[in-house]
């Protein structure tokens, strides 16, 4: 198999002799199979080349992303070479960095520069390293029968996010929905409605790019893009989904404390690959009798979008914030009430989508 | 003099609608400065004096300067509470009559907004120790 090899880097840097060491690795996991399947994705970025040393990890980390497949063997932008260490024999080189080099949510810091990002998630056991001048990078799982609904969710994250850096694109905690092309992004903490939102607006008819991450451009003319075709919903969501669609697959069981539906199985016809974005929306869960849309300053999205998507996303922080801030001022930004008449929100977001002027 | 500058590593901050967004990268808190308190975040970006920032904020807002000590200095004890700013000797000599003059605009009081409820997305780090196949381990 033709597989593509990081770029010569002459530095010297421990950066480099790591992502080189961790390549290996990955070449000695291949070894120990006779066939390494692959799958290629129209992202936003460019064509993204999964290719897997073991085939259980395929469906893991490729269902999220399947609403955008295409033909194997496209020329990619980037590859992903993906591995487990359940035999430690082909487990990550011991690490060089120390303790204090770890930073917040373990991006390691010292060892990102412009050319290599690499972070450690010790919750899910998962390593994710970038090489952007050679367009190549690594995702290892420490045991993949242990790997996360989150991660299964919205795989490769980390990776697809620093893919963005020197794009007009920009990763997004948020949910979009949308009809007709055009849509909105609906932004703020966890508990704020953004999933409850976008489940009502699916079931009513509307279309769907997601629920927790997105990608908007950040230059011209504003749109979203969708990444994963997954949505996370509590039991009681599933419920009310389970009514629309009885073919639901759900990565893990409703008694967890959320289940991730796969919409492209069910309701491939909704999940929209991009839309053109009329507006941002911050939800909020409320006891009012009528939901109410309320236009507010940009500054206010800027503050709902901006903490859980660079807390969330480590590396090229201050970038991120300034794309955001292009974002939130390119277009309107309401609040919503979301009151107990929650089935009427449908209307309100498409009132909004259909009647603001052009951007 | 006294100036101050901002602290750097892991604070990060943007400007909208007049008032600026900060984020604390380390703790996970970020916080809403109104138009005011974004006008004195920006005199200390440009490392203006404590004794010249009455002057700088009536170039922008209809304000007496000798009424301005007390919540200016309330406002730059809190951000230096929260370790956005910290003091530092004055580099550069800056002259009120350098100030723009623009149409001023009714006083208001700094005020810095701050919210806490993303620290939770931060996980503490609790590694102390890396295993032999490179793996981090919990302490």
């Amino acid at each position: 198999m033709d597989l593509p090899a990081p770029l010569p880097d002459k530095s010297g840097s421990p950066a480099a002799a790591y992502f080189a060491q961790s390549y290996q690795k990955f070449l000695g996991a291949c070894a120990l199979n006779s066939a390494w399947p692959q799958r290629c994705f129209q992202m936003p970025q460019g064509v993204l080349r999964l290719v897997f040393a073991h085939s259980e990890l395929l469906p893991l980390l490729t269902s999220a992303l399947e609403h955008r497949v295409l033909a194997e063997g496209t020329p990619a932008s980037l590859t992903v070479l993906c591995w487990d260490c359940h035999d430690s024999s082909f487990g990550l080189p011991p690490a060089p960095w120390q303790h204090d080099q770890m930073g917040k949510e373990n991006h390691i810091s010292h060892y990102s520069d412009g050319r290599y990002q690499m972070i450690y998630q010790t919750v899910d056991s998962s390593f994710s390293m970038l090489d952007e001048e050679s367009g190549l990078a690594l995702f290892c799982l420490r045991d993949h029968t242990r790997i996360p609904y989150y991660e299964t969710a919205s795989p490769l994250r980390y990776i697809l996010n620093w893919w963005t850096s020197r794009q007009d694109l920009c990763m997004v905690h948020g949910a979009a929905i949308g009809v007709n092309e055009q849509g909105v992004l609906m932004v703020g903490r966890g508990g704020s409605g953004k999933s409850t939102t976008a489940l009502t607006c699916l079931l009513s008819g509307m279309d769907y790019a997601g629920d927790d991450y997105v990608l908007a451009g950040t230059a011209g003319i504003p749109e979203i893009h969708s990444l994963y075709n997954t949505a996370k919903l509590s039991p009681h969501s599933l419920g009310m989904l389970s009514r629309f669609d009885t073919r639901l697959e759900t990565v893990n069981g409703i008694d967890q404390e959320k289940a991730v539906v796969f919409l492209h199985k069910s309701v491939p016809e909704r999940v929209r690959w991009s839309f053109k974005l009329k507006a941002i929306i911050l939800p909020e869960i409320t006891t009012h009798p009528i939901s109410r849309l309320t236009l507010v300053p940009s500054v206010s999205a800027l503050r709902a979008m901006a903490p859980s998507t660079v807390l969330q996303l480590p590396g090229s922080a201050p970038t991120i914030l300034k794309k955001l801030g292009w974002l939130a001022a390119s277009v309107p930004c309401y609040s919503l009430e979301i009151g107990l008449d929650w089935p009427s929100i449908p209307d309100l977001i498409q009132h909004v989508i259909e009647n603001h002027p052009e951007v | 003099m006294t100036a101050y500058h901002l602290m750097g590593d892991g604070i990060i901050y943007q400007e909208m609608d007049d008032e600026i967004v900060v984020i604390n990268l380390e703790t996970g808190t970020y916080y809403q400065l109104n138009a005011p308190a974004a006008w004195i975040w920006k005199a200390i970006e440009s490392q203006i004096p404590l004794e010249m920032m009455p002057a700088w904020f009536c170039a922008r807002y209809n304000a007496d300067p000798g009424d301005l000590v007390s919540p200016l200095e309330s406002f730059l004890f809190q951000l230096q509470q929260e370790d956005l700013i910290a003091p530092s000797p004055v580099e550069n000599e800056v002259k009120p009559s350098s100030f723009q003059e623009m149409d001023r605009l009714p006083y208001q009081p700094p005020a810095l907004n701050k919210f806490s409820d993303m620290q939770d997305l931060l996980l503490l780090d609790p590694i102390h120790e890396v295993d032999e196949s490179g793996w981090p381990n919990k302490a």
